[in-house]
């Protein structure tokens, strides 16, 4: 059973330049309890892709398209709906939690909004319930941080503050974006665990938003490779860590130095050049020019995600390539 | 907090210390001699010794300031040199009078400056804005006395509504009180507001672009909660101090709409003292002027220091 | 295309340099706003100048058979109580307005500016300054006109000196910040690596860099100056009676607002003319230095 599925999804900023389409006709589903990964380079769509499925994209872009939430499309219904949906069936963890979390407001008091938002708790019940929240998440001495502000805490303590404010409603759907991008290499592993763990205990889908194949190793259940706005390959972790197909995703592979080291600084082997930006829905193959592979053939047409061998593995390339990936690191 | 707050307790002392040695050093640079001046133009050549030696004046600078201190910290300001009367007798008729004035127009400029200027970084690039920007420009531009002329020339003149001048005391009729100080208060107001509408919009769509705000959005409040709990919260910190530094425009202008609607305020008693020569009245309201804007001062500090927690737990001056 | 490419200047670098320091500027006048504001401003200081030469009548003539005329074709504006031309005071009073405005406004950065520079380069006399900052501030302009009246007696000097000391401290802040935002940049720490002393540091490389932030301070604080000594005159602290300006014109008119409101209308629309000029310039300039539009 899908709890959420994606369907032709575009969102298209008007700057000043004139359009750029973000992102391009991206299908994906995610199932109940699942953790999804959309990975991807930076500036290739993932984000907004996410923030579009409530409304919370910025106001200069448009979106077109179906998001269905357990057979409600979330794009055509009201704004005061969509008010309802959010925090309390689906939320939200973002990047930074340092600018996320509103600095004159106590922790306590930004968790237990959304419980009395939603919920219709007291003050004093709510309060209780933040304490269980914070202690959920692994917030040591949960009570006497109640009163404390963002800034007093760590990266990784506002993360968690970010994540007990997200799971307070028990949500279907946990869209983190970039979770650990924003914090200390050893603080990452601990919140991917939380995160694990929330998903076990809770049972809520979740879906990841990251650009480190390594988060992607350690958490995923599914992965979706994006690119340009595109989903250009998809399958079960292990079927795309076995079997990368699609150029780009090898290079993406290729480019991860070490497990457990994030990848940030390194830059992707084997593919020279950025993302393009595009002005238009895409009629040819987007990542042609950066393509080893790439034939007229890919210039002149659109590759649709097709299945191919291997349980739940597409990939949209006329290229596909099946040789065994050769990868440096040694375990 | 604690230690914030005596810091900058002894930084306003010493601003304030400072303004009476000013204000002390003034008086003594005075042409000629400031007994003859303090005298005034009729002054026989006994009540200019008297006066000589009523202040000191034939004593060295520092013991005659340690002398005028001590008479300051007991509240003796000296004897008006026109009435006779003790100058803090009069102060403490006047000051109610201004700052009644002064409240009631800063109470104006806050509500209309936060309301117009949330309004128009709210409805960014919509006509709202572009009336707001335009009506806080005009607002800057229109000197506040005029404003107050024509008001006068509209209410009291043509329309017979409100009295153009005086003032009744709130203790014996609390309606004409309200009646005599409601165009004043707006006029200086007004002024004031516009300032506030400016700080507001620009630190308002500061918040409206940051992460939290978005994050507030994404728990699923209505877009009341997020723009006044989470945008205007973070926005007045600074306009907490656009309002502290115009309260120093706040005490010039009530001097002004004080003498444009002839209210008996520490304005209009400043003035008549400068033009009766009257120096020690003259000295004692420039004191209590500044004292009380050294005291506006550190009080912005201190409200500032509640809404912003960052400063608060650092314990220490921005 | 055409085959004949423009020649690259010889003396481009510099002229790119210098573009650059009025790049601020340039960019205010391509704004409506920056456009209407400066021409008016511009427009108000030559009537101001030029008034000796268009005014029909002379400012202090009266006319006693000619009291409290309404507007008319002999008196654009009307004349007041004394017979005198309207018309012909505002444009004297445009000429004192503009004067006593520049004037303390060019104090007030020449006493400011190399304080803010002293502030923020010399970290140990920072605090020192801004305590002498404070002190300034604790008296309000007007309480401080008051305070020279007091002890020199009133007149347009003392104003244009009282209004010089209250905007003194808005330059040296801006000055002193754009000091901390210049003082790290590497154009600055190669000049000090060079040796140049800290005269030449701060007149030679920063000042020059904080030129277009000055240029905003000055055109903002001279809408400020002209209505302090609108003011200023207006309760008699400034220019003296029976010389023109438009302050004093407002507050003669104050007794005769029911019989002769044109006394008050007109002096006051010329203010207004005046500063809106120089707000609506002073705008377009800032909105040109900080596009964000985070206005301070």
């Amino acid at each position: 059973m899908n709890v959420l599925e994606v369907a032709d999804l575009g969102v298209t900023f008007a700057t000043e330049d004139g359009p750029v389409v973000a992102v391009d006709r991206l299908d994906y589903e995610v199932r109940e309890g699942e953790i999804l990964a959309i990975v991807g380079e930076s500036g290739c769509g993932k984000s907004v892709g996410v923030l579009s499925l409530l409304g919370l994209q910025p106001g200069n872009s448009t979106v077109s398209g179906r998001v269905s939430y357990r057979g409600e499309d979330l794009l055509t219904v009201s704004e005061s709906r969509l008010r309802g949906l959010r925090g309390r069936d689906i939320a939200y963890i973002f990047q930074d939690p340092m600018t996320a979390l509103n600095p004159l407001m106590t922790v306590g008091t930004q968790v237990a909004e959304t419980l009395r938002k939603h919920l219709g708790m007291s003050k004093a019940a709510a309060r209780e319930r933040v304490v269980e929240l914070l202690e959920l998440v692994g917030i040591p001495a949960a009570r006497e941080r109640l009163g404390v502000y963002p800034h007093q805490l760590s990266g990784g303590m506002r993360q968690r503050v970010m994540i007990a404010m997200a799971i307070a409603c028990d949500p279907k759907l946990l869209i983190a974006d970039e979770p650990t991008t924003a914090l200390d290499v050893t603080v990452q592993a601990g919140i991917i665990e939380t995160l694990k763990e929330l998903r076990d205990r809770l049972g809520m889908a979740i879906v990841i938003i990251t650009h480190d194949m390594g988060v992607v190793a350690d958490i995923a259940d599914r992965v979706v490779v994006m690119y340009a706005g595109k989903a250009i390959e998809s399958a079960p972790v292990v079927e795309l860590f076995a079997h990368p197909t699609h150029p780009y995703t090898r290079g993406l592979l290729q480019a991860v130095p070490q497990r457990g080291q994030h990848a940030t600084a390194h830059r992707l082997k084997g593919i020279s050049g950025n993302v393009p930006v595009l002005r238009s829905t895409a009629v040819a193959c987007s990542f042609a020019d950066r393509c080893a592979f790439a034939s007229d053939a890919c210039r002149a047409v659109r590759p649709e995600p097709a299945p191919i061998a291997g349980a739940g593995h597409t990939v949209a390339c006329l290229h596909p390539q099946t040789e065994p990936l050769l990868l440096q690191k040694g375990a | 907090m604690i230690l914030y707050l005596v810091n900058r307790i002894g930084q306003a002392l010493i601003t304030l210390l400072l303004a009476v040695v000013v204000v002390f050093l003034g008086v003594r640079a005075l042409p000629g001699d400031a007994a003859t001046a303090m005298a005034g133009q009729e002054g026989t050549p006994e009540t200019i010794d008297a006066i000589r030696e009523l202040y000191g004046l034939d004593q060295p600078l520092p013991v005659q300031f340690v002398k005028y201190l001590g008479q300051l910290l007991q509240g003796d300001f000296g004897r008006s040199t026109s009435t006779g009367v003790p100058v803090n007798e009069v102060i403490a008729r006047a000051l109610p009078v201004t700052l009644e004035l002064a409240v009631l127009a800063m109470l104006v400029a806050v509500a209309v400056g936060i309301l117009l200027g949330v309004v128009a970084a709210v409805r960014q690039g919509k006509p709202a804005e572009w009336l707001v920007n335009a009506a806080a420009l005009l607002g800057l531009s229109v000197p506040s006395f005029w404003l107050g002329l024509m008001a006068i020339l509209l209410f009291s003149v043509i329309l017979g509504w409100l009295p153009a001048s005086g003032f009744v005391p709130f203790s014996e009729d609390p309606l004409g009180n309200l009646e005599h100080m409601i165009m004043p208060a707006l006029i200086l107001g007004m002024s004031m507001a516009a300032v506030v509408i400016r700080q507001t919009r620009a630190a308002m769509l500061e918040s409206l672009g940051a992460d939290y705000m978005r994050t507030a959005k994404a728990k699923g409040l209505n877009p009341r909660e997020v723009v006044f709990g989470h945008g205007l919260r973070n926005s007045l910190i600074s306009v907490v101090t656009i309002v502290g530094l115009q309260l120093g425009f706040l005490i010039s202008g009530a001097v002004v709409t004080e003498q444009v609607f002839v209210i008996p305020g520490i304005g209009k008693l400043t003035l008549d003292a400068i033009f009766t020569r009257d120096y020690p009245m003259i000295q004692g309201v420039v004191l209590v002027v500044a004292a009380a804007y050294i005291l506006i001062n550190l009080l912005t500090d201190v409200v500032y220091s509640i809404i912003d927690p960052r400063i608060r737990v650092r314990g220490e001056a921005h | 295309m055409s085959l004949t490419t423009p020649v690259p200047s010889v003396h481009a670098p510099r002229s790119a340099k210098r573009s650059a320091r009025w790049r601020v500027l340039r960019k205010a006048l391509r704004t409506p706003s920056g456009i209407v504001g400066l021409t008016v401003a511009i427009g108000m200081v030559a009537l101001g100048l030029l008034a000796p030469v268009i005014a029909p009548y002379p400012a202090e003539a009266t006319d006693f058979g000619a009291l409290l005329q309404p507007p008319s074709a002999a008196h654009l504006l009307g004349t007041d109580e004394l017979g005198r031309d309207q018309f012909s005071r505002v444009l004297y009073g445009i000429g004192a307005s503009v004067q006593i405005g520049l004037l303390s406004v060019l104090i007030a950065a020449i006493v400011g500016v190399p304080l803010g520079l002293v502030a923020g380069y010399f970290r140990r006399l920072d605090s020192v300054i801004a305590r002498l900052l404070d002190v300034m501030l604790a008296f309000p302009n007007l309480i401080l006109a008051v305070g020279l009246a007091a002890i020199l007696g009133a007149s347009a000097m003392n104003a244009t000196i009282a209004l010089a000391v209250g905007a003194v401290p808005g330059f040296a802040r801006i000055i002193r910040g754009e000091v901390f935002r210049l003082r790290g940049l590497d154009f600055v720490s190669s000049a000090v690596a060079a040796g140049a002393g800290d005269g030449r540091v701060m007149f030679g490389h920063i000042l020059p860099n904080a030129s277009s932030a000055l240029l905003v301070q000055i055109t903002v604080s001279i809408p400020h100056a002209v209505l302090g000594e609108a003011a200023l005159s207006f309760l008699g602290l400034g220019i003296r009676p029976p010389a023109p300006s438009l302050g004093t014109m407002l507050s003669n008119a104050q007794p005769f607002l029911q019989t002769a409101p044109w006394m008050a209308i007109f002096p006051g629309l010329v203010i207004i003319a005046i500063t809106l000029a120089f707000n609506l310039f002073g705008d377009a300039l800032r909105d040109a230095l900080d596009p964000k539009g985070r206005r301070r």
